[in-house]
């Protein structure tokens, strides 16, 4: 048992012999398939840390950077014979990393300090944060009903919250939202083990100091205590990333209640797909086109949600819904997540263009997806490569079908 | 920095070559879970390079040059080979092919495809697929490894090699890299130098390979047999009708019940047979009717259709759901008769008694009747002492086969001790082989013509280890740490 500890590591020995290195998970990860080694993909990777604790071999760049080159999209733990979780290992790692000073890799660590300093990834101003927010969006500060926008619709993708909150608006919920008191849900830091991080600030001499600690458990408490202040018991998401988060990682930094949330949530694709059950969706407009769904990973592989984003596509008259090769559980990822587009820029957008060119291999002439995240990674894929292929999220065709827009 | 590292780096400035401690860490290992132990027998187990030729010519440029330089290269397909096929003894350069992995041409009327040795077996079947094509052989470990990498090992025992033979009888023509950095184009009887032989002849960069239209229909059985024997008597029968199967397997109740984590009714004590039929509509349902009818006259029973999909569908990834239960596999395979295996399996199962290990094994039909026999000692590699009495017992097993007529199926880096001592020919073969192609021994070192250990030295070791251990057994103080509960065995 020893020999699987050093002063770096100390990992559960049962995790790491639990991969028989068979490589099942090779030729479908994400990374391998944009770096094309033995060291980008989850087996490989942790090939390398058994070497690394076993070889007690001291933790290099390289290492460091095999270790963030991974999107944490599952893929692997789908392909795998036994299910090794290699995400929660590699998750795991990276806080490691960061513990030890090693990590996060590259400029990854800046999301940290503007979450410290400023509430989000982005750097974004936390006082223009509901800046999106126009007259003609019912908003209350009563409604059992609270959105959660993210930092993404925040401050990068803006027409993604006008659109929900259109949406909520259509069926009569004017949600609450916490505009500047909202904070980041963590997912960007979680993932890249950036759970407790020190933050330094570089003074004239060039040394640095340390002014604080970004701490995610902090950071979650306060959006459960301030929705829970305002009475809220249902939460919406536009966003995938934040959705999984709240449902998968907020009950484990949540200190009362044993973990148990005091609200509800509900992915907008879900709250569509109820709302269609029930009747209650309408469609004003048709949609004439062959369309294909992208899986986002946090969305379908990580919380299972699958039907229901379908559901709501077929629902739409006139729609052409078809399938990529890889969909479902078996899906692609974006290149997006697990700080893998902010660490690895242009592969990540190469990822993004693999996709796409699936997608156009079905003949589909749209594609829809429902995370903020895919749609904001296509979209810089569609702007280098000029691709002839709408990328739309499913709040974006609601509030153009419904002339909400 | 030694004086490798200078030459390769002014070889080409190569993008395509990298001394990383991260790729050279991650490239330099295989599928054996238990390196620590392996880096005894490895010696210089790091390779100081890695490098991704993307075509013909950048694999000529590095063999050449290694060859000028006497510097060791290992091709390296999947990596999936259990016995260390792909992994440097002397360091030099690991030689990834999987970069080389595009379809350069098919040809649906004469149903060949043009391929890189590269590939992943998985990937080409779904391209094939998309054409309505479909591969006629495909190893087990058809989701990682490669081409080039199952024509290295000698693959002869997978999906589809009961009904098309091995993956050599497959090929029709072979584009290779010979170790002096020679391109040369290899057909007919030549084509042998380069199958099983662990890239000790050169690098195969593509190959013609024969293809056929995707089948209509495949459908299977399973059935439960009450003896090994029985099991065997069928599946030889089987095996020698003229309509073959594509796949068939033998699984005893141990195995079965650790990968699939539960049993078919009717399962004491016995072991089950599954077998695939593919084709017509017509062909499937006339195999599945004659197995049927052999399988009942025989006493078999059905473990019904639900349990025969779950042993198809794991059809690729058969050895790694032991994984589930066990943290280490050790195996050993064998190339055997069909006349043989209930011997084996019987000496199999004493030897394991004698140890206290939960032994259990597979069978899979590959071409003329012949086995693929997996036995496997279940293990912790962290009680050091169990795993080597399974290491032990598997040396046990292997001296038993010997004496039956088996041989290894997978030689590689561990088991070219147990070619050196008893297949001294096909050692012999090997070596002419290594001489007259890589006259410098570049090429794999220590496979096939050289081994690192020596047979007396290991054993001794593992006589040793297993009289310690069956002492402990007899005295009721050995562990066994993989125990299956009673209420299994009883099939209750």
């Amino acid at each position: 048992m020893r020999r699987f500890f050093t002063s770096e590591f100390d990992f559960d020995p049962d995790k790491i012999v639990m991969c028989s290195n068979c490589s099942t998970c090779r030729w479908t990860c994400t990374s391998y398939e944009e770096f094309g080694t033995e060291a980008m993909f989850a087996g490989g990777r942790l090939r390398l840390l058994r070497s690394y604790i076993e070889r007690k071999l001291t933790v290099d760049d390289d290492f460091v950077k095999a270790v963030y080159a991974c999107s944490t999209c599952e893929q692997c733990v789908e392909r795998c014979p036994i299910k090794v979780p290699y995400v929660e290992i590699i998750e795991d790692l990276r806080k490691r990393l960061v513990e030890i000073g090693k990590g996060p890799y590259g400029g990854l660590g800046a999301m940290g300090d503007r979450v410290f300093h400023k509430h989000n990834p982005y750097d974004g101003d936390p006082t223009t944060r509901a800046d999106w927010l126009t007259p003609d969006l019912k908003v209350s500060d009563d409604s059992k009903w609270g959105y959660f926008v993210g930092c993404t619709g925040s401050f990068r993708r803006m027409e993604i919250p006008v659109a929900t909150v259109k949406m909520l608006n259509h069926f009569g919920i004017e949600p609450q939202i916490l505009g500047n008191e909202e904070y980041c849900c963590c997912s960007p830091l979680i993932r890249t083990g950036q759970v407790k991080k020190p933050v330094y600030k570089k003074q004239e001499d060039g040394s640095k100091k340390l002014v604080g600690v970004v701490d995610v458990g902090e950071v979650i408490n306060h959006n459960i205590e301030e929705f829970k202040s305002r009475g809220v018991e249902h939460l919406i998401y536009s966003c995938s990333g934040c959705y999984r988060t709240t449902t998968l990682d907020w009950p484990k930094f949540y200190r009362e209640r044993g973990g148990i949330l005091p609200f509800s949530t509900q992915h907008l694709s879900q709250f569509l797909a109820l709302r269609f059950k029930k009747g209650e969706l309408k469609w004003k407009n048709g949609y004439n086109e062959k369309v294909t769904y992208h899986d986002p990973c946090h969305l379908g592989r990580h919380v299972g949600i699958l039907d229901a984003p379908r559901e709501v596509i077929k629902s739409i008259p006139g729609i052409e819904l078809v399938e990529m090769e890889r969909n479902r559980y078996d899906s692609k990822c974006c290149g997006a997540g697990g700080g893998f587009k902010a660490g690895f820029g242009d592969e990540a957008i190469s990822v993004a263009s693999r996709r796409i060119d699936e997608a156009i291999e079905t003949g589909a002439t749209t594609l829809i997806s429902s995370c903020v995240f895919c749609k904001l990674n296509f979209m810089d894929a569609v702007k280098k490569h000029d691709y002839k292929i709408k990328v739309v999220n499913i709040e974006d065709l609601f509030i153009d079908l419904m002339e909400l827009s | 920095m030694n004086q490798v590292i200078q030459d390769v780096r002014e070889l080409s400035e190569l993008s395509w070559v990298s001394s990383s401690m991260t790729e050279r860490l991650s490239a330099s290992g295989d599928t054996t879970g238990i390196p620590y132990y392996h880096y005894r027998w490895k010696k210089k187990w790091l390779a100081d390079y890695v490098a991704w030729p993307t075509s013909t010519e950048q694999v000529s440029t590095i063999l050449a040059f290694a060859s000028k330089k006497k510097i060791p290269v290992v091709p390296r397909g999947g990596g999936t080979c259990y016995y260390g096929s792909a992994s440097p003894t002397r360091g030099g350069i690991i030689l990834d092919t999987k970069v080389l992995d595009k379809i350069l041409s098919i040809n649906s009327d004469e149903m060949w495809v043009h391929v890189q040795a590269g590939i992943v077996w998985e990937v080409l079947e779904i391209k094939l697929g998309r054409q309505n094509l479909a591969l006629r052989v495909t190893p087990q470990s058809a989701p990682a490894s490669t081409l080039g990498g199952w024509l290295a090992i000698g693959g002869k025992a997978g999906i589809g090699t009961p009904k098309f033979g091995n993956m050599l009888d497959n090929i029709l023509e072979m584009n290779v890299v010979r170790p002096d950095g020679t391109i040369d184009t290899v057909t007919g009887d030549d084509m042998k130098t380069f199958y099983g032989t662990s890239g000790i002849a050169g690098v195969v960069v593509s190959l013609k390979l024969k293809i056929r239209a995707k089948p209509e229909s495949v459908d299977g059985l399973m059935f439960a047999f009450d003896s090994v024997e029985k099991a065997c008597d069928m599946a030889r029968w089987i095996a020698n009708a003229s309509l073959k199967p594509v796949y068939l397997r033998i699984t005893d109740i141990e195995y079965e019940w650790r990968s699939q984590g539960g049993l078919p009714p009717h399962s004491k004590n016995g072991c089950f047979i599954i077998v695939t039929y593919d084709g017509t509509k017509e062909e499937v349902e006339q195999g599945l009717k004659m197995a049927r009818d052999v399988f009942e006259s025989a006493g078999g029973i059905d473990a019904g259709q639900s349990f025969y999909e779950k042993n198809w569908d794991d059809r690729f990834i058969i050895e790694m759901k032991l994984k589930l239960e066990v943290p280490t596999l050790s195996m050993q395979n064998f190339w055997i008769k069909p006349d043989a295996v209930p011997k084996l399996t019987e000496k199999m199962y004493k030897i394991a008694k004698k140890y206290k290990i939960n032994s259990c094994f597979y069978v899979v039909l590959g071409p003329e009747t012949n086995f693929r026999f997996c036995a496997f000692a279940p293990s912790d590699h962290r009680h050091w002492m169990h795993f080597m009495s399974g290491k032990s017992m598997l040396h046990h097993l292997v001296k038993e086969a010997y004496k039956l007529g088996a041989k290894l199926y997978t030689l590689g880096l561990q088991n070219t001790v147990y070619l050196e001592k008893f297949q001294p020919d096909e050692f012999r073969q090997y070596t002419d082989i290594r001489q007259q192609w890589d006259p410098t021994k570049i090429m794999n070192p220590d496979k096939l013509t050289n081994s690192n250990m020596t047979y007396r030295r290991m054993n001794l070791m593992f006589s040793m280890n297993g009289r310690i251990r069956r002492l402990t057994a007899l005295l009721r103080v050995a562990k066994n740490i993989l125990q299956i509960p009673e209420w299994v065995r009883e099939g209750r």
